[in-house]
């Protein structure tokens, strides 16, 4: 395959050809600029995850293997998280194709899930709960950047 | 353009059969409005007999185009009660076609109001207009709740309790969750706090359910008109203010924030109801609970379109919605525990 220029040069390329020879031509159609608008804004966020996706979601699985691994082991009555760990463990980790590890960045997010619904907010593991919900945020919010809402 | 024309031409002859116009009226000057992210939306003038009426066409998007689902015999009925009401500031409901059996499409014909958005106006005028200008929007949302359960027809549902209601917005989140294309730990969290950190109740009322500057325009006399009533049901009115203050973080500025304290003296003045059932924290945790609807909307349409059964750029827009609410949820609940518990350590100094 052709690596270069990447996924995320290809992208920002096209980006600006859309903002720099169709934008202007498009300016006095305000539907259709509001498209562009979007369709500017999706192509930013796909440039920074097609850099970046496939590693932060195995780096993310991970650690939340292992937080759903000592929730289990620290507190027994979490079962809805043991069955969430079972499941993520027997999905097959050696398929890096993006769909394949989408599905298993899924089955961590519920390993998460049910780690925030049974860990009580006076448990010392809740602290580790909150440090990856807010750690699963900082990193979506890098993606989208600077996101306003289109008015429309 | 063809299917402006087509449209004009089924627009026609549907005011011609419903009496809107003379035989001989025409619908012209019809343009598509932007707005909104769920119906198409234009405005016409009937020309008829020398002179000239300006309307508005709310109507369904061909089907696989939609990316949410609403029912236009049930928003009329709403409406068309209202109007007949009369006390509630929005444009007037004239005519429906509830199934779309002349015009292709549910849709429903009401009454133009000449003048901007709210978001617009806001963003047009200076600090001291925008405070000034939210003190009638405090009082047209009051107004709307002041008028009740009663004006709204016997086919909403009614809740059973104030907490059979907290609760379904909360059961929800929940199910909005488990709808989507793949887990989401935020909204898992978001329902725990919710059941955590319930205020007290307020009487139900009629609720517009998408209450936001971007739904209230401004008219001519320079008082708001409240729009978009798709979302419209009976329940605690403090959803709207709440979805309003969400809504406004997205696109500022939030007319409630101007001036939190002042809003809601102004709201519980024209409303009757009091400051320990609407104030700034109360609006807060509506903020977050009230987000299931109008979000689990957005995510059908992100949920369509990851599975394949849409195409619409504004669900792929809207993807990034997702992200900026997480945030908008964390820091909120954050903010929220944290001004409670300065209410509830300046109530215990008091009570020494």
């Amino acid at each position: 395959m052709i690596a270069q220029p990447t996924s995320a040069r290809l992208i920002d390329v096209v980006r600006e050809e859309l903002s720099e020879n169709v934008l202007p031509k498009v300016a006095d159609d305000p539907a259709a600029a509001g498209s562009l608008h979007m369709i500017d804004h999706v192509l930013e966020t796909l440039s920074r995850r097609v850099a970046n996706e496939i590693g932060w979601m195995v780096e993310e699985i991970a650690g939340l293997d292992a937080l759903g691994a000592r929730v289990t082991a620290e507190a027994p009555a979490a079962v809805k998280t043991a069955a969430a760990l079972d499941a993520l463990r027997a999905v097959d980790a050696s398929a890096l194709d993006l769909a394949s590890v989408s599905e298993r960045y899924s089955a961590a997010s519920e390993v998460l899930s049910c780690a925030v619904e049974e860990v009580p907010a006076g448990a010392a593991l809740r602290a580790d709960v909150e440090a990856a919900l807010d750690a699963r945020l900082a990193r979506e919010i890098e993606i989208i950047g600077d996101f306003q809402l289109v008015d429309r | 353009m063809e299917e402006l024309s087509a449209l004009r031409e089924r627009l026609t002859a549907f005011l011609r059969a419903v009496g809107a116009t003379d035989p001989d009226g025409e619908v012209t000057d019809l343009v598509q409005l932007t707005g909104g992210y769920s119906l198409l939306t234009y405005r016409f003038d009937v020309t008829s007999g020398g002179g000239a009426t300006r309307y508005v066409l709310r109507a369904d998007p061909p089907p696989g185009q939609a990316m949410t689902h609403t029912d236009r015999a049930q928003e009329w009925e709403l409406l068309d009660a209202l109007t007949q009401t009369g006390t509630v500031p929005m444009p007037g409901a004239r005519w429906a076609d509830p199934q779309g059996a002349v015009l292709g499409t549910p849709a429903i014909v009401l009454d133009f109001v000449d003048g901007p958005s709210l978001l617009a106006h806001l963003n047009a005028v200076d600090e001291s207009q925008q405070r000034s200008v939210a003190l009638d929007v405090a009082a047209a949302v009051a107004t709307m709740h002041a008028a009740g359960s009663t004006c709204v027809p016997t086919s909403f549902t009614r809740p059973g309790s104030w907490d059979d209601y907290i609760d379904g917005f909360i059961a929800q989140w929940r199910e909005v969750e488990a709808s989507m294309a793949e887990r989401n730990p935020f909204m898992r969290w978001v329902a725990q706090w919710l059941e955590t950190h319930k205020p007290m109740p307020a009487p139900l009322t009629l609720v517009h359910g998408e209450f936001q500057a971007g739904n209230v325009m401004v008219g001519a006399d320079g008082k708001p008109q409240i729009i978009d009533w798709e979302y419209a049901h009976i329940g605690d009115p403090r959803v709207d203010l709440g979805w309003m203050q969400i809504v406004g973080a997205f696109t500022p500025p939030d007319p409630i924030a101007l001036d939190p304290m002042a809003f809601c003296e102004r709201y519980c003045e024209v409303s009757g109801l009091t400051a320990d059932v609407v104030n700034p924290l109360t609006i807060g945790y509506f903020a977050i609970l009230g987000g299931s609807k109008p979000l689990g909307a957005a995510v059908q349409g992100i949920t369509d379109l990851a599975r394949g059964d849409s195409r619409a750029i504004t669900s792929a827009y809207l993807v990034s919605a997702l992200p900026f609410s997480h945030r908008l949820w964390r820091d909120g609940a954050a903010g929220l525990e944290a001004a409670m518990a300065q209410v509830e350590a300046l109530m215990a100094g008091a009570a020494q």
